[in-house]
């Protein structure tokens, strides 16, 4: 919804990431905020201590989940596929960038994007099974994955898997001589030429580098002939397969980009964090990423935005917040409740609730909700929300 | 025979393990029929099940183990009686499924007195029915054989029963109706996301209420008096420690050992079949048949399928769809507690920790037999639970828990997506 | 250049001073290493709240809602009640006059969690920012070993693995273990089983299996050091299956592996559930008497047997403490009268009665001693800096570093760490036993040896056999 009286009088100004002067200063504007934000804090060696940071920690792990959300929004809400796997493939993208980085004393720089691409075509691996039929068929490939990508690299064990074959030569070889790593692992900090990022500023700057690029890089593939045909399977793939479009190919396409990110943003998260755990990466992070697209809005360019930064506000505030409530108030009048349980008991909860009713009252998520807020903005005085 | 040495296990291992294989196999085979008759009626694939099985399991737990109060006893003693009444009539007649015809005389007109007088109609088309009338007196009596044998002193397993299926089919049916109903017509993403929020709530709630411990069912126990559990609390003047009693039954009882079948002439060593997993086992097809038999040769079974079949000609023909949903949803609930209460008795108790992961391995058991095949449900979850074993035997048990079964979930989707038993309908792109 | 080759000298004369002693003993023995000897806790010399400060936090995390559970809930019981303690007059007014508040976070046993938690307490600045962290797992202290070196932030855990202890590189590090490493609690078990296999009145020889949890903790006690050590005391070694601590319904099958392997040892790292699981197994295949079982100190404890009941009568394992019988220790009663004051008598019914039992546990017990020990910790480090402010991280860790001994609670735990110990070096072997007593079943935790020095089981450790 666009305010009246501005219209686009050719194809550029109708596909430009930034459309109006409007727009132009908000995309200014929140990237100031965000470049001077951490100057502001005792790191920032302006001497103020203004911001927190706690804060800047907290946009860092919001930063990289943001990435893998915006691959998960390419491929559920551009082209309308489920993935349950999106952390695993994380895991991947966090192993290989860790790995060439320690053992191959790569840089950061080179070792990220063979990450994502190792990721990528991992991805195309167990989304070829499913992507062939249609349904939530490649739900159920990617739950495979989501649980044989963290037991190869933290629980093979070469010695145990190879016995079987032993009678079967070139197998037992093979399977004797493959190496995943074998456990969760300490990463070294990321470094571009000889420069470490070991402080919380540094990590938040890197995070935030990439947002921005990924960002970009999605907004334009969103906007190209590959973003329309992936939008058009979407909304009808028998219709889109009469345009011409090789819907198998562009699915594919989908899932790669979306491992991509994937991976994107674990080989960050390998290295923001320090380690890589299978906690990190397991069935529940990769609801939680599902979880926080839906409510933020699948299919919208704000979706992952809101979404990311509604959990975030909700981990780091909200539970605590309502722990409070809990330990000292409800528990006085629920008498069955064990306050030791509170803890424990609150997250899960919270978040089934607040899943089941977005998708039940508000299945588009507050990226809709916005949209029709600022629509209503401009219409005032004749609207009606 | 007994030397026989398969890629480095003995001949005995194998069978021993695949033995094992198939008994945890029945109870995959319970869990996956669960997820098949919703898959089927809802075209919901059901994340939660997981946590159904372990909510209706600590609904039989709290009652076998803390004991019922006079009243819960008495609700429970009731709700039976509804129950069977219920169940027996919608056996023998149509009038739960079938709609009554609309009354001509109370068409139009509003306000209580014209519900009210459309509500005694319709009981009253229910009452004179002849064939209800038939089926009301073998009901009752069972409805009051059934409480009878509820308050008896030791029917602890019964009542804790009892306790679990009416929890079960409560708990079904709120989910249908507050988070499944409203999302008809949906698309399927949010159908499957709302079951994982189903079961994050049901994670959260039991959580809350019963905390994280695990909770064992001991059944396969050794019977010994009860002794008094005491701790030194303190020492006197004369410096002896002072000795309080806690309780009694505070510790669990002895475990007892599995049953042996003797196998050593033949090879070498004598089978073990564990308590819980044999029992299961029998408890699992049992239940598998009963719900089979159910939906195959009773009048509510064909309603269920009806509706599985095509949701709008089922109620072009009178039949109540979405009370037949409800219902398919709290007798899955039922089976789903069952299975949880049936691993409960294991050696992990009633674990959060353990029953939801393990209902996450029945997918591939169910993509295996195919999402909407019964018998495929069976053979799936044996299947499974034979690979699962073996895995355990020849690689590792981490690799049985996360690798074997999901290997045979791609191998599937690579070349036979519709499953062994499933129908071929699905749409290629 | 002569002043410049002087310097030199010097330094390099500094340097080997410093550096060699760690360098070439791999572990000093001797007990006159401590600096400082007092055996009660460090006088205050300053008093916080001449400071403005009021309250001081002791930071902890870990999972309280996992498989830790039943090990995890009771020492936030403990440290609630200890805190009580320890805040009130009796117990020395808190920390230089500041009231002692606790501040933690549920992992839930989320390995990612925790990384995230870190990342919050370390972030946080000025007098909430924490001088120390106490963490429950290996595994935690494992992932953030390296980041705990880089940010100056020492880590207390509970127990430790060699590996969160010594790192991959050898160099004792920011973690230290509240109890021995599991490598060494091994050795010990190993020495144990060698002495007195025929008096057990078990056949063959000695030959352990293991089976663990699939995390950092579970694999802790299986490395080739333990292996050597205990191959060269005669105690054969049969293989090792690791289980998930969630989603393993049974165990027989991995049991059965071990034991047509030879084992009649069964060694467990586990907690609670993983240990009353195995001993299920064990009934289950009915070999009760002919297999021992055995495990770390997690293993001696009440959450173990009030799952696997009577079934755990007998299990050994490693006992670094005293346990909850010893009343005549004046530090075990005060423990013992908060439990009876705090969590007995205020159960009314046989279910609060029996969380109350499974409370009295080693987690409650040791909590007051970890306590002890980080007031101590604090008093000398806000001694040594002058004002609260100006202790860091790095105070804190030069203290334990230097060489520091506590006897926490009145000789209950006795810690000791220097610049090369990580974790306590004693320990008693102990076993759980039934006892029946006038009618009344009274299940206790015993020592069955002397208190002894641990073998040194660390990666090129004094006592691994070349």
């Amino acid at each position: 919804m666009r305010p009246s009286g501005i219209y686009d009088v050719n194809y550029i100004q109708d596909q430009s990431l930034v459309r109006t002067r409007v727009d132009l200063f908000w995309v200014v504007f929140f990237l100031v905020l965000l470049i001077a934000i951490p100057l502001l804090s005792s790191q920032g060696g302006l001497g103020a201590s203004i911001v927190p940071l706690r804060l800047l920690s907290i946009l860092t792990t919001g930063g990289i989940y943001l990435i893998s959300v915006t691959g998960l929004n390419i491929l559920l809400g551009y082209n309308g596929q489920i993935s349950l796997g999106q952390a695993a493939f994380m895991m991947v993208g966090a192993y290989t960038s860790a790995l060439l980085v320690r053992d191959s004393g790569f840089s950061i720089v080179f070792a990220l994007p063979i990450a994502a691409i190792v990721s990528g075509v991992l991805g195309i691996l167990f989304g070829l099974s499913a992507l062939r039929v249609k349904g939530f068929y490649l739900a159920m490939a990617t739950l495979g994955a989501q649980f044989m990508i963290p037991w190869a690299f933290t629980s093979y064990d070469a010695e145990k898997i190879s016995r079987p074959f032993k009678s079967i030569g070139f197998l037992h070889d093979f399977f004797r001589n493959l190496d995943f790593g074998g456990s969760e692992m300490i990463v070294p900090n990321a470094s571009i030429l000889g420069e470490e990022f070991t402080t919380t500023l540094d990590k938040y700057y890197i995070v935030l580098f990439f947002v921005i690029f990924t960002w970009i890089a999605a907004r334009n593939l969103l906007r190209s002939r590959v973003g329309r045909a992936w939008i058009s399977i979407r909304d009808n793939d028998l219709a889109a397969e009469q345009l011409g479009i090789n819907v198998f190919r562009y699915k594919m396409m989908a899932f790669f980009v979306c491992a991509v990110y994937a991976g994107v943003a674990g080989s960050l998260k390998a290295h923001i964090d320090g380690n890589i755990t299978k906690d990190a990466y397991n069935i529940e992070v990769s609801i939680r990423l599902l979880a926080m697209l839906v409510i933020g809005g699948a299919g919208f360019a704000l979706g992952p935005t809101f979404g990311v930064g509604f959990f975030l506000f909700m981990d780091r505030y909200i539970v605590h917040w309502l722990r409070d409530l809990f330990e000292k108030r409800i528990v006085e009048v629920l008498a069955f409740i064990n306050p030791a349980n509170v803890p424990g008991a609150l997250p899960p909860l919270l978040l089934g609730m607040l899943l089941a009713l977005f998708l039940i009252y508000q299945p588009r998520g507050i990226a809709y909700r916005w949209a029709i807020l600022q629509a209503a903005w401009r219409l005032r005085p004749f609207t009606k929300v | 025979m007994s030397d026989v040495n398969i890629v480095g296990q003995s001949l005995f291992n194998i069978i021993q393990f695949t033995v094992w294989g198939i008994l945890s196999g029945g109870i995959y085979a319970l869990v996956a029929l669960g997820i098949v008759i919703i898959n089927k009626a809802s075209g919901v694939f059901n994340f939660a099940h997981g946590w159904l099985m372990f909510i209706g399991g600590l609904f039989f737990w709290q009652v076998f183990q803390n004991g019922a109060s006079d009243q819960v006893t008495a609700g429970l003693s009731l709700a039976t009686a509804f129950l069977v009444v219920g169940a027996v009539m919608s056996m023998g007649i149509g009038a739960v499924t079938v709609r009554p015809e609309t009354n001509t005389a109370t068409e139009g007109r509003s306000g209580w007195q014209a519900r009210l007088e459309k509500i005694g109609r319709k009981w009253l088309t229910i009452l004179t029915n002849r064939r209800f009338q038939i089926a009301l007196i073998p009901a009752l009596i069972a409805a009051v054989v059934m409480a009878f044998l509820l308050n008896q002193e030791d029917s602890k397993i019964l009542r804790g029963a009892m306790a679990g299926i009416v929890g079960s089919i409560l708990i079904g049916m709120f989910v249908e109706r507050f988070t499944i109903r409203p999302l008809l017509g949906q698309p399927l993403l949010t159908a499957i996301l709302m079951t994982l929020a189903i079961g994050f709530i049901i994670q959260g709630a039991t959580q809350l209420i019963w905390g994280a411990d695990e909770r064992p069912i001991p059944v396969f126990v050794e019977e010994s008096e009860s002794k008094p559990i005491s701790v030194p609390t303190g020492i006197d003047e004369n410096g002896n420690t002072i000795y309080t009693v806690i309780g009694y039954d505070i510790l669990p009882p002895r475990a007892l050992p599995d049953y042996k079948v003797n196998t050593e002439s033949a090879l070498g060593e004598s089978l073990r079949f564990p308590r819980n997993l044999t029992w299961g086992f029998a408890i699992a097809i049992a239940t598998f048949l009963a719900f089979v038999w159910l939906f195959q040769y009773t009048s509510i079974g064909l309603a269920m399928r009806a509706t599985a079949e095509n949701q709008v000609l089922a109620e072009s023909v009178g039949l109540r769809v979405r009370l037949i949903l409800a219902i398919v949803w709290g007798t899955v609930a039922v089976m789903a507690g069952i299975a949880g209460v049936i691993q409960g008795t294991g050696g992990s108790g009633l674990s959060a920790l353990v029953i939801p992961a393990l209902a996450l391995r029945v997918f591939p058991a169910v993509l295996l037999g195919g999402m909407d095949s019964v018998t495929g449900a069976l053979v799936g979850g044996v299947i499974i639970g034979i690979v699962e074993q073996l895995s355990i035997l020849f690689i590792s048990t981490t690799a049985a828990q996360e690798f074997a079964p999901f290997i045979v979930l791609i191998t599937v989707l690579y070349f036979k997506p519709t499953g062994l038993f499933g129908q071929k309908r699905i749409d290629r792109v | 250049m002569k002043k410049h080759f002087v310097i030199l000298l010097v330094l390099i004369a500094v340097l080997a001073t410093v550096a060699l002693p760690s360098a070439l003993a791999s572990r000093s023995t001797n007990p006159d290493r401590m600096v400082n000897q007092q055996s009660g806790r460090a006088e205050c010399a300053v008093n916080l709240a001449d400071e403005g400060v009021s309250e001081v936090s002791f930071f902890h995390f870990g999972d309280l809602s996992g498989p830790y559970r039943p090990i995890s809930q009771p020492l936030v019981a403990g440290l609630t009640d200890a805190m009580a303690y320890f805040n009130s007059e009796e117990g020395g007014g808190g920390l230089c006059g500041a009231q002692i508040t606790m501040i933690y976070e549920d992992t839930g046993g989320d390995a990612a969690k925790a990384t995230e938690y870190w990342a919050d307490f370390t972030s946080r600045e000025g007098n909430e920012k924490p001088r120390i962290i106490f963490l429950y797992s290996s595994t935690d202290a494992e992932n953030l070993r390296e980041q705990a070196a880089e940010l100056k932030m020492p880590i207390l855990l509970a127990a430790g693995s060699e590996k969160s202890l010594y790192g991959e590189d050898q160099t004792p590090g920011w973690v230290f273990a509240a109890i021995p490493s599991y490598a060494d609690q091994m050795g010990l078990f190993c020495e144990y089983v060698a002495e007195n296999w025929a008096a057990m009145g078990m056949e063959g020889t000695p030959t352990i299996g293991h089976l663990s949890w699939n995390i950092a903790f579970g694999q802790s006690s299986d490395t080739a050091e333990t292996r050597a050590y205990c191959e060269s005391l005669g105690v054969g070694y049969a293989g090792a299956e690791y289980f998930l601590p969630i989603g393993t319904p049974d165990l027989s099958g991995q049991l059965k592996i071990l034991t047509d392997a030879g084992a009649n040892i069964i060694y467990t790292t586990t907690l609670a559930t993983g240990s009353s699981q195995v001993i299920r197994a064990i009934v289950g295949a009915d070999l009760q008497g002919q297999i021992l079982v055995g495990g770390p100190n997690w293993i001696l404890d009440t959450s173990v047997y009030g799952l696997a009941g009577a079934d755990s009568d007998g299990v050994v394992g490693t006992l670094p403490y005293l346990w909850w019988d010893q009343l005549d220790n004046p530090g075990v009663q005060i423990v013992n009268n908060a439990w009876v004051t705090n969590r007995l008598s205020v159960a009314t019914n046989d279910e609060e009665r029996t969380a109350a039992f499974l409370t009295r546990n080693i987690a409650y017990l040791t909590s007051w001693a970890l306590l002890d020990l980080w007031i101590d910790v604090m008093t000398r480090a806000i001694n040594e800096a002058g004002s609260f402010e100006a202790v860091t991280g790095e105070t804190l860790y030069n203290l334990l570093n230097a060489g520091y001994q506590y006897s926490a609670m009145q000789g209950m735990v006795e810690y000791a760490f220097d610049a090369n110990t990580r974790s306590q070096t004693h320990a008693y072997v102990g076993a759980i036993d039934f006892v029946e007593r006038d009618g009344q079943v009274q299940p206790t935790i015993g020592p069955l040896t002397e208190l002894r020095e641990l073998p040194d089981l660390r990666v090129g450790g004094a006592d691994v056999p070349q």
